[in-house]
């Protein structure tokens, strides 16, 4: 169920001008008729949006308050079908499978949902029916008022839609620029590859793009799960229990954190000075953290608190945080421990556009020459052991200081000789004489193994010094000190 | 390690300062220095995660670790195209707050100024190490080599031990000035600073 213009309903916006709603980035979220109009659609910058009409009133989102209006219709909602989630205001998941049956089938029941939505919040309600939430919203995008858009079979109704819908714009790019334009083409892809590319973001489109719900790994946990807060005396003003709900999340998530998996969806209660008990679950598409829980949990709070005429009669006396679709998510978060969530978030966001093969952390291992005595991985995975000993004395060993740029296999070099002396070097397209030279180190290889006799030099030129290699005549380039 | 920090005298850092959401030039061919100073800078500036971008997949690690930036620290992306460089750069600084960049030798002068214009809305600290000048108006800070001396090698003996090298910096960060520093590097114990031989001002005095 959802409402595109929600964020358009409030006191303050004008009924007939063209009026758009940003967030607080500058993105359009909603837009109404006159504004659509004249092109202005939501995702578009604040900008952009005033070219298209530079008459548009501009409005700033204001979630809290949507909140609260949203209130009244999860409701009305849950008078029909019990157990509705909210994902936002605005936008609710309501289970129907086993309404359907009561209420005398599906049309009949999206019917009176329909009917309902309208005498509580009037019209502009779009109803998706599908067998995931993904789908489902998706689905409530192609909708009509007043005519739900049902969905038989999910994957096929997924495999039209375009790529950007799964959410993370640079997974999304460079499924397009790999020619994967829809979720159709992106489902038939196999999914180990999409792994191996992807990791943990890819695998998450793939499941969307099959129309598999986001899977949740079933663990073994203890039952008693739920964070619950008890006020004395009882709070009754809404940006106090925000406060004080913003610890029972952390408390939450930390304790789930130490299990290794966070939620998907988390039922909020809170239970009344006068001894009524009020529940809202919300939903999040990916696991929720302090600062989304946080925020979700004020939005709710402040709808009991502030909407509806009813209020919460003697103040709240107890919160309660029940987490449910716990995914293990959450387990990955050891491996990157000082890292920062932004800077975690970010380098996530390079490893989609590079591949996990080209983003890596290195550790120190135990060699002669520079590049034997650095060990590469891939980042975000354990590190490795070094493979030789770094403590050992390795006689041979290139001196310090290193040089600063390494070719992962040795360069072929030109060098000129005059009497067993190196005299000029070739870089680039220019010869550069050498003014200094240290060598040869001569170095005898694992005969064993075929591998040859060879030598090192450092060669000092006046644009820097070079670690170069002389192996069976030849010149190989080892090193850059720059 | 860096006793002569505790002498008084300036660091590189302090000389040297790339405020935040600042792009830092280094400008010289292969072979003059700038990639230990560029990284040193780096080293002093923060505590958080460095991030290398290098296409070429040259840049040692071994390096950054002299400088003092402990392994668990360092993230390198490596062997990019040209073309990948700028959108991986634009996605690393939304939460990396320093970024030492390897430039691909032909890059558009206007993704580079979009890259600078994203540095510093996101106030990320950036290093861009180039062997041509960068278009005008994406550096706060560039720094040019001006001359390599290495001091350890005769003909044939000894190996290389010090590093002398001079650079000249100039930009907004130096406050309208230009500056020439001289600094020495044995590879042991990060970049001194020998002499911060004081410049002429830009521009002409009248009278």
């Amino acid at each position: 169920m959802w409402y595109p213009e929600w964020p358009l309903r409030r006191p303050d916006a004008p009924r007939d001008e063209p009026t758009q709603v940003i967030d607080d980035g500058g993105i359009v979220v909603a837009a109404n008729a006159p504004a659509r109009a004249s092109g202005i659609v939501p995702g578009m910058r604040r900008a952009e949006a005033e070219l298209r009409d530079p008459t548009v009133v501009t409005l700033v989102r204001d979630p809290g308050r949507e909140a609260i209006l949203f209130e009244p219709v999860v409701a009305a909602i849950e008078e029909l079908v019990p157990r509705v989630e909210v994902v936002g205001p605005g936008t609710a998941l309501v289970p129907i499978g086993g309404a359907v049956g009561y209420h005398g089938g599906e049309a009949r029941l999206l019917e009176r949902l329909d009917e309902e939505l309208e005498r509580v919040a009037g019209p502009g309600a779009l109803l998706g029916v599908a067998s995931g939430a993904f789908c489902a919203r998706r689905a409530a995008e192609r909708a009509e008022p007043g005519v739900p858009f049902v969905v038989e079979d999910d994957a096929a109704f997924l495999a039209s839609l375009d790529v950007g819908v799964i959410g993370v714009d640079a997974l999304a790019d460079t499924f397009r620029w790999l020619g994967v334009t829809t979720l159709g083409a992106l489902a038939a892809l196999p999914r180990d590859a999409i792994v191996a590319r992807f990791g943990r973001e890819g695998l998450e489109a793939h499941r969307l793009a099959s129309g598999a719900t986001p899977k949740v790994v079933p663990r073994p946990l203890p039952e008693d799960r739920a964070v619950v807060v008890r006020f004395d005396p009882p709070l009754d003003d809404a940006e106090r229990a925000a406060f004080a709900g913003r610890a029972a999340a952390s408390r939450l998530l930390d304790r789930l954190a130490a299990e290794g998996v966070a939620p998907h969806v988390v039922e909020i209660e809170i239970e009344a000075g006068d001894g009524s008990v009020r529940r809202r679950t919300w939903r999040s598409l990916d696991p929720f953290d302090v600062a989304v829980l946080t925020e979700r949990l004020r939005w709710q709070l402040r709808a009991w608190i502030e909407g509806g005429g009813r209020g919460v009669r003697g103040g709240i006396v107890a919160l309660g945080l029940r987490p449910d679709e716990l995914s293990d998510a959450g387990r990955q978060l050891d491996l990157f421990e000082g890292t920062r969530g932004d800077e975690r978030r970010a380098l996530g966001a390079v490893q989609t556009i590079v591949g996990p093969d080209r983003l890596l952390q290195a550790l120190p291992d135990g060699g002669r020459d520079p590049h034997e005595r650095v060990r590469w991985h891939r980042w975000g995975e354990p590190p490795p052991r070094p493979r030789r000993d770094l403590d050992a004395p390795w006689p041979g060993r290139i001196p310090d200081p290193p040089p600063a740029l390494v070719p992962s296999t040795a360069v072929p070099l030109e060098v000129e000789w005059d009497a067993g002396i190196p005299t000029r070097v070739r870089l680039g397209s220019r010869w550069e004489p050498v003014h200094a030279w240290a060598g040869p180190w001569r170095r005898v290889g694992r005969w064993w193994d075929g591998e040859p006799t060879s030598d090192r030099y450092q060669l000092v030129t006046s644009v820097g010094a070079l670690l170069c290699k002389v192996e069976e005549g030849r010149w190989f380039l080892l090193g850059l000190y720059d | 390690m860096r006793e002569w920090a505790e002498q008084g005298a300036p660091t590189v850092g302090e000389i040297l300062r790339i405020p935040p959401g600042g792009v830092a030039a280094l400008v010289g061919p292969h072979g003059s220095g700038l990639t230990a100073l560029g990284i040193s800078l780096l080293a002093e500036s923060s505590s958080g995660t460095v991030v290398v971008v290098d296409g070429r997949g040259w840049f040692s690690p071994e390096t950054a670790w002299r400088a003092g930036i402990a392994p668990e620290r360092l993230v390198v992306v490596r062997r990019l195209g040209a073309e990948e460089v700028p959108r991986v750069v634009a996605a690393l600084v939304d939460g990396i707050g320093q970024v030492y960049v390897e430039l691909p030798t032909r890059l558009d002068p206007t993704a580079l100024r979009r890259l600078a214009a994203r540095i510093r809305a996101r106030r990320s600290r950036a290093l861009f190490r180039s062997t041509s000048a960068l278009p005008s108006g994406v550096a706060t800070l560039t720094i040019e080599a001006v001359d390599v001396v290495w001091e350890g090698v005769g003909r044939g003996y000894g190996r290389l031990r010090r590093r002398r090298t001079t650079v000249r910096a100039r930009g907004k960060a130096m406050g309208g000035t230009a500056r020439t520093l001289e600094l020495e590097d044995d590879g042991a114990n990060g970049l001194r600073v020998v002499s911060g031989v004081a410049a002429a001002a830009t521009g002409r005095a009248a009278g």
